[in-house]
């Protein structure tokens, strides 16, 4: 029992350990966001000197004296990026624009391509199956010149739907969706089947409500990853105002650093809804896929 | 199901405050951005005529020689036209007549700005009035006569294709120099924009009527910001009166 409590509490430590890990970086964006524009230019930028700084040394070689608590807390990033500037707004916009077509998209294009992997009668079905989930183990990068070619092609090599294409065709969802059709009931399809149901049919009544799990499992991860979305978007994406809100925080805005904050924690919050909303789904989706029902 | 419904509450708090902020931040920020009324310079000629007010009296030890000096005083509105293309040093002829019988006299004269209020421009003219030319013309010039003063450019009814009013010229009180701003257009964060540029001006004096403004660059073709309603500068992003 002893024995049992101790391991417990050792995993919980463990657990509580990763959790603070992991949970620094997001409480020191929102706790900064909060400082002004004058102590945030002082705390980590060029101005910071030897003497006055924590003894923690930037990428570009300058201090930083990083704190988790202003000296004054003040607003004044927030009402910059809201009230004061419209043009920060516009990024976060493009964001929203960019991820909202590659998730609908995926919702609509994984489910259909797993079922057709998964029920249909072609004799070669799991090699091309195959063949379409080496792309997923690709690195993107070394996909990026074969899109580009074929974007150009189409003659859409500026601009949003050369992002949104290759996305909403990824084959992690059709990969992922299949595995939970892999432990579906057949028994349901072949009563359907009887009863005269169409393809059609017993995938949109009797498949799809039953994989619900997997779809906002799928809805989950491809928000999170298209709305990270860097690489595409900065090759892709040529007008510099029409770029997402992950690229334009990473790029130089030293000048501008006190309202970096405010947009990075602005940022999170659509993520953080998403999980809200897909957490519960999520961890089903991806425990019960691949078993019977 | 509770954390659903928590989530969808707050995603529709943030869309409805995201698309609130971004509506009143575009409409405060559009607001702020300088109201310029703008046109691009145009041709005419210089002869104008203006309200004069003048004093004929006594010289002064400088001017005692001549016996009289007249003192004139010409008023001009502020939507007055000037030419900025032309060559400096600015010289203006003018031509007098006086009300009581008729006598001309044309005189190469320097306009050199005395005062001037919101209404009008006013300039003094003071010159040396030397009393018989010895031309046979005598010229009776009495202390309090009023006279009318017809100003034109030195060369009769000389056109010019650069004209701009004179509330587009601009002075720099700190240095001295005068400049224009012209409008271009150029794709901003949200769409079409309009920036305004500075583009110095060389000029001897004031800009007022009459006064010739050269330009150290060719006649632009973007347009010209003719009047705004707040202080101007370069780079500044402006709205267009319409």
């Amino acid at each position: 029992m002893r024995k049992k409590r101790l391991s417990y509490n050792a995993r919980l430590l463990v657990i509580i350990g990763v959790v603070i890990v992991n949970m620094l970086p997001i409480v020191f964006i929102v706790s900064n966001s909060f400082m002004s524009v004058t102590e945030a230019a002082a705390r980590y930028t060029a101005m910071v000197t030897p003497h006055s700084a924590f003894g923690v040394i930037s990428g570009s070689m300058h201090y930083m004296d990083m704190t988790f608590l202003p000296t004054l807390i003040t607003a004044s990033g927030w009402r910059h990026i809201l009230f004061g500037e419209p043009a920060h707004l516009r990024f976060m916009w493009n964001s929203i624009i960019l991820v909202v077509p590659i998730v609908l998209g995926q919702l609509l294009i994984a489910p259909l391509a797993a079922y057709g992997f998964e029920r249909a009668k072609a004799r070669h079905k799991d090699k091309l199956f195959f063949a379409y989930i080496i792309i997923m183990l690709l690195p993107m990068q070394a996909l990026l010149v074969p899109h580009f070619i074929a974007a150009n092609f189409l003659g859409i090599s500026d601009g949003y739907f050369a992002v949104i294409l290759p996305a909403v065709v990824a084959p992690f969802g059709v990969f992922l969706i299949r595995q939970q059709m892999k432990g579906f009931d057949n028994g349901l399809i072949e009563a359907a089947k009887i009863d005269g149901a169409s393809e059609l049919t017993v995938f949109w009544r009797i498949v799809l409500p039953n994989i619900k799990p997997a779809l906002f499992a799928l809805a989950v991860l491809a928000f999170a990853e298209a709305w990270n979305i860097v690489d595409q978007a900065v090759i892709f994406i040529r007008n510099e105002f029409a770029l997402p809100m992950s690229v334009y925080l990473s790029t130089d805005l030293t000048g501008n650093i006190g309202v970096v904050f405010a947009l990075s924690t602005l940022f999170m919050i659509p993520a953080l809804i998403v999980f809200i909303y897909g957490q519960d789904d999520l961890s089903e989706g991806i425990i019960y896929s691949g078993r019977k029902q | 199901m509770k954390s659903k419904m928590v989530a969808k509450i707050l995603a529709l708090v943030f869309i409805l405050g995201l698309s609130g902020v971004t509506i009143y931040s575009r409409t405060y920020a559009q607001r702020r951005k300088p109201l310029v009324d703008i046109g691009f310079a145009q041709s005419g000629s210089f002869v104008w005529e203006y309200v004069t007010r003048s004093t004929i009296q006594p010289a002064s030890e400088e001017f005692a020689a001549f016996g009289v000096v007249w003192t004139i005083e010409v008023f001009l509105p502020h939507t007055a036209w000037i030419d900025y293309m032309s060559e400096p040093p600015a010289l203006i002829t003018y031509v007098v007549s006086e009300n009581v019988g008729h006598r001309e006299r044309t005189e190469i004269a320097r306009v050199v700005l005395s005062e001037n209020d919101d209404a009008t421009i006013i300039f003094n003219y003071t010159s040396p009035f030397r009393a018989g030319r010895g031309d046979g013309v005598r010229e009776q010039v009495w202390p309090g006569e009023n006279v009318t003063v017809f100003m034109s450019p030195r060369e009769f009814n000389a056109v010019s294709d650069s004209l701009v009013p004179t509330s587009a010229v601009h002075r720099n009180e700190f240095t001295g120099e005068y400049h224009i701003y012209t409008v271009s257009r150029r794709n901003g964060v949200w769409g079409r924009e309009y920036v305004a540029s500075r583009h110095r001006v060389s000029m001897d004096r004031p800009p007022r009527l009459g006064d010739m403004v050269n330009l150290r660059f060719l006649p632009p073709d973007d347009p010209i910001v003719f009047s705004s309603d707040r202080l101007l500068y370069h780079g500044a992003v402006v709205r267009i009166f319409d």
